[in-house]
């Protein structure tokens, strides 16, 4: 009897136990297995693979609407007729190419073996006001300018110190800040030229943008999607600004830019501009306000897209460039004596001001 | 409130950990304890929306360290010394487990033209009440609790490279036991099933960059509780242990189930590996 009773608990508790517990076995295997549907590798599928990842995750269609009238699902009724199965991929390529061009940015490419879609109106369409053989005459030999990370820094002629800003590719060390700063401490103003710097790292710009600033500042905001829907986004978060640890510049300053200066550059003087001591000289940024992903499709090609836009402190959208404080184009007949103009302006700006 | 509950969460595992050697000092007697660890080769698939809406397919690398034991109750205890046992035979009605594993992977695209590279690491342990069902095969069941660390790195750059993921979480662990005798040499088929019920995970949202959320410490929203439901994820091990001198060899089969859908992101990493092994039984002897 007691024999049987304990058989029979036993039973009943191992049932307990082992019930929800292959209930829960088969909801895993049930629930299924989590998967994303992707068109298959076909020029169809590809062509439908590269419009789906844009609508998903593109964040500037709303602007690019009000800007240039662009609807994102006509251009697609648009492009899909060119599609056929029998076309070649350099030509599936150049279908899809002129499809993403219609959104007119920069940071938007297609990338194959045999080519990469780019959009270059930005800044083809206009002067470039930048001349490498005018930046070897004012930085002189390479024996004559200091290199700090990718920063080149001198003393022009007039005390005024200059650091060209090529790439924000690198990390600036906060030694590499303090060291460039004690350096040029002595001069009467600073150029910092960021003309035809296509960006980079975001925090490299945000470092070199506190050499400017001695309390912490909102530079502007970042936003992100928050779903796949054209109008999910999260709320603007603050980029914060650090002043730099060392030595920070207290005198005037200039940024020189150019139709080149884009995407984390775009971001450096988004950032200065309006501090009390700096002017932005030069011409129009780039752009290049969205903060790039990327993707890629089923036959390998890789998709790059900007994915979370930035804004700057009054929430104003930069993706179609930075207005500078003062407009100053590279004059012909300064080019053919040997002068850059934007950088000879800076220089009896900073003269002038020396005092403010 | 849900980093409060994953900040919990974290305190208890070592609690879990720590709980055997406690008992351990209490009790007289010897405490048998099997010790297993394994290699195991396979193969993988990785899905990461956040990184790319393809999956990738490619090979795994998987190490894990088991620890099994009776847990020593006073009942037990009590039940053992009325049977002037020296210890060998196992009376208590609940066992404790723990593992820790450590997987390495390296996945193509479906084109080859990309890779991603992945690494977890994770522990848990179990406390489960076991039956023996017959004197050869025993069924255990009982609540488990895990920690995971791991990322996928994608070979392309841009601000998505990489992955990263944390968990913290609770659920269900089982196991079935078949020990047989076979010429007075004992060998053993061992299937074990770990489901997470519940846990805490870090994730970002849907298209949230890794410079919003360490750089610009934008924290919120990257800490998401996640469900069977919206994390249907399962570990097994299937094995075989034969005996070889004071040792066991164990071979047998891995799958390493994992799976998500947070934020707008869907993740799954589908491991099978063949494992290879050894086990030992210490009898630790405390007064």
């Amino acid at each position: 009897m007691f024999k049987k009773s304990y058989t029979y608990r036993t039973t009943l508790n191992l049932l307990r136990s082992i019930v929800p517990l292959v209930v829960l076995f088969c909801n895993v295997c049930l629930l299924g297995c989590i998967t994303e549907d992707m068109p298959p590798n076909t020029k169809q599928g590809n062509f439908e693979a590269l419009w789906k990842i844009m609508d998903e995750h593109y964040c500037f269609f709303d602007y690019k609407k009000e800007e240039f009238g662009i609807d994102w699902d006509e251009v697609r009724n648009r492009y899909a007729p060119a599609i056929s199965e029998g076309m070649s991929d350099e030509a599936l390529f150049e279908v899809c190419a002129k499809m993403i061009g219609e959104l007119r940015d920069g940071h938007v490419n297609l990338i194959s073996a045999h080519d990469v879609a780019r959009y270059a109106d930005w800044y083809e369409k206009y002067a470039t006001n930048f001349s490498d053989s005018l930046l070897r005459i004012y930085l002189g030999s390479s024996a004559s300018y200091r290199i700090a990370a990718s920063l080149r820094y001198k003393v022009l002629d007039g005390n005024i110190g200059y650091i060209r800003v090529p790439t924000f590719e690198n990390t600036i060390g906060s030694g590499n800040i303090s060291q460039v700063m004690r350096y040029l401490a002595s001069c009467d103003g600073l150029i910092v030229d960021v003309r035809s710097n296509g960006g980079g790292l975001m925090t490299a710009a945000a470092d070199l943008a506190g050499i400017f600033i001695n309390e912490p500042e909102v530079g502007g905001y970042i936003c992100h999607k928050t779903g796949k829907g054209r109008n999910d986004f999260s709320a603007p978060w603050p980029i914060d600004i650090t002043p730099a640890s060392g030595l920070r510049w207290q005198k005037n300053a200039v940024i020189l830019t150019n139709r080149r200066t884009y995407s984390a550059a775009n971001s450096f003087v988004m950032f200065c501009k309006g501090l009390s001591h700096v002017v932005v000289m030069g011409d129009i940024t780039g752009g290049g306000a969205g903060l790039p992903f990327t993707s890629s499709l089923p036959n390998g090609w890789s998709l790059r897209l900007s994915a979370c836009p930035m804004y700057d402190r009054e929430m104003r959208l930069t993706e179609q460039g930075i207005e500078p404080d003062i407009y100053v184009s590279i004059l012909a007949e300064d080019y053919a004596n040997g002068k850059d103009t934007m950088i000879e302006h800076a220089k009896n700006y900073l003269r002038s001001h020396s005092n403010d | 409130m849900q980093v409060r509950l994953l900040i919990y969460l974290t305190a208890m595992l070592p609690i879990l950990w720590l709980q055997p050697l406690h008992t351990k000092a209490q009790e007289m007697g010897a405490s048998p304890v099997c010790y297993t660890h394994y290699l195991g080769v396979g193969s993988v698939n990785i899905l990461d929306t956040y990184l790319s809406p393809y999956a990738f397919d490619g090979t795994e690398i998987a190490g894990s360290t088991t620890t099994y034991r009776p847990l020593r109750t006073r009942r037990s205890r009590a039940k053992q010394e009325d049977a002037h046992l020296s210890g060998t035979k196992d009376y208590s009605r609940w066992t404790i487990a723990s593992r820790y594993g450590i997987n390495l992977a390296r996945a193509f695209s479906p084109t080859k033209d990309y890779k991603y590279y992945d690494a977890a690491l994770s522990a848990s342990a179990s406390i489960r009440r076991k039956w023996d069902v017959s004197k050869a095969f025993r069924l255990e069941v009982g609540p488990q609790a895990e920690l995971g660390l791991g990322g996928t790195y994608k070979s392309s750059g841009g601000n998505n490279p990489a992955s990263a993921r944390a968990l913290v979480g609770l659920g269900l662990s089982a196991a079935a036991i078949y020990s047989l005798q076979i010429k007075n040499r004992p060998y053993r088929a061992m299937l074990c099933v770990d489901i997470p019920l519940l846990s805490v995970q870090f994730t970002p949202r849907y298209g949230e960059s890794y410079y919003e959320i360490f750089e610009l410490e934008h924290h919120k929203h990257v800490v998401r509780m996640a469900t069977i439901g919206n994390a249907p994820s399962m570990y097994l091990t299937a094995g075989i242990s034969i005996p070889l001198k004071s040792a066991s060899i164990v071979m047998g089969y891995e799958a390493d189930v994992r799976q998500s859908h947070l934020s707008g992101i869907k993740y799954h990493k589908w491991g099978n590996a063949f494992i290879l092994g050894w086990s030992r039984n210490l009898f630790i002897q405390r007064r």
